[in-house]
């Protein structure tokens, strides 16, 4: 279908952030799963409980937009993801995996805040004031997710250098 | 030297390997940009990525001293994550029918691409500290600075394309 108009632009990218999102869902269990450091495993787990809320977000959006959150797959996500689990694959376990693990959700984060900062804009210069606040809360969430990233980095380079 | 690691023993072999991707990432990016700069309507637009595209090109080569340095040769392992985000960047593109939009679209797949180079290099120049290649870490984070204004530049261009994208509609 051809894109024609702003909204129908910024219906599509919503339907690409539904698909992101609902992938991220799928990876974090396993990437908690894998973290040795347990401020690490911790981060996960919160940002998956985050992720559900983002979901839910989106989905009053669509139903304020009377459109249908499925049709699309992200597939940005996708090869951000099969990257992060190669990576995640190939380091040995322990707080070398745990920096892989960082260095592949940083990027995740990188690309919602993309996302979300440019539907943003987008819902703002479309007079949908109401859905952008809403776009605004998750873009928060997931720059403070990336921050929080950064912190645990920190600790886990500190036993990364120990061990070697 | 052996490149293809089975497992990645240490944090110096993942830097190798992160820098080896970001070089693929790099090069896809100057294939890619080409493209962009040729479809793109708006004047400024097209300057800011025609201006990316020679920055890229220096962002090359430091990614091309820093692996010559530390693992002998410089060898791009393919970053299958740049390959779909430009996808999507081509499909957003062919997908637009009207050419305001079309410079939105483009934006929001530059975008992406902009950010993803951020965690990318951010993670590098943290492992360049970590490993203590200092000079490494202020090559990455000059190249950080650069992705970094980009995607600023990015939004300011956006603030004036969508206006006229809705418009148009």
């Amino acid at each position: 279908m051809g894109v024609d108009s702003m909204e129908r632009l910024f219906v599509n990218e919503l339907k690409d952030l539904y698909s992101a999102e609902t992938q991220i869902t799928k990876a974090l269990p396993k990437m908690a799963k894998a973290a040795a450091s347990s401020d690490l495993r911790a981060a996960f787990e919160h940002h998956m409980r985050e992720t559900e809320g983002h979901i839910q977000r989106l989905e009053q959006i669509f139903e304020m937009l009377d459109e249908s959150p499925k049709g699309k797959t992200c597939d940005g996500m996708k090869g951000i993801l099969d990257e992060g689990e190669k990576s995640m694959k190939e380091a040995k376990d322990g707080p070398l995996r745990d920096e892989a693990m960082i260095a592949g959700a940083q990027r995740v984060e990188h690309y919602e805040m993309a996302a979300y900062g440019t539907l943003r804009t987008y819902a703002e210069q479309l007079g949908k004031q109401q859905i952008a606040q809403i776009l605004e809360k998750t873009l928060y969430e997931e720059k403070a997710a990336d921050k929080k990233l950064t912190e645990v980095s920190e600790k886990v380079h500190r036993e990364v250098r120990r061990a070697a | 030297m052996k490149l293809v690691i089975e497992k990645l023993p240490d944090l110096r072999a993942l830097y190798i390997k992160q820098l080896r991707v970001l070089l693929s990432a790099e090069e896809q990016i100057l294939r890619g940009l080409p493209t962009m700069i040729e479809v793109a309507t708006d004047t400024q637009l097209k300057q800011a990525l025609d201006s990316h595209l020679k920055e890229s090109e220096v962002q090359v080569t430091r990614l091309r001293k820093i692996l010559g340095q530390i693992a002998g040769e410089a060898e791009p392992l393919k970053c299958k994550a740049l390959t779909a985000l430009i996808d999507e960047t081509e499909d957003m593109i062919e997908d637009s029918s009207h050419e305001a939009v079309r410079d939105a679209a483009l934006i929001t797949g530059a975008q992406r691409i902009e950010h993803y180079e951020m965690a990318a290099y951010g993670a590098a120049r943290h492992f360049a500290h970590v490993l203590g290649r200092d000079g490494d870490a202020e090559l990455l984070a000059q190249t950080l600075q650069e992705e970094g204004h980009a995607d600023h530049l990015f939004t300011s261009i956006a603030g004036r394309v969508n206006p006229a994208a809705k418009k148009a509609a």
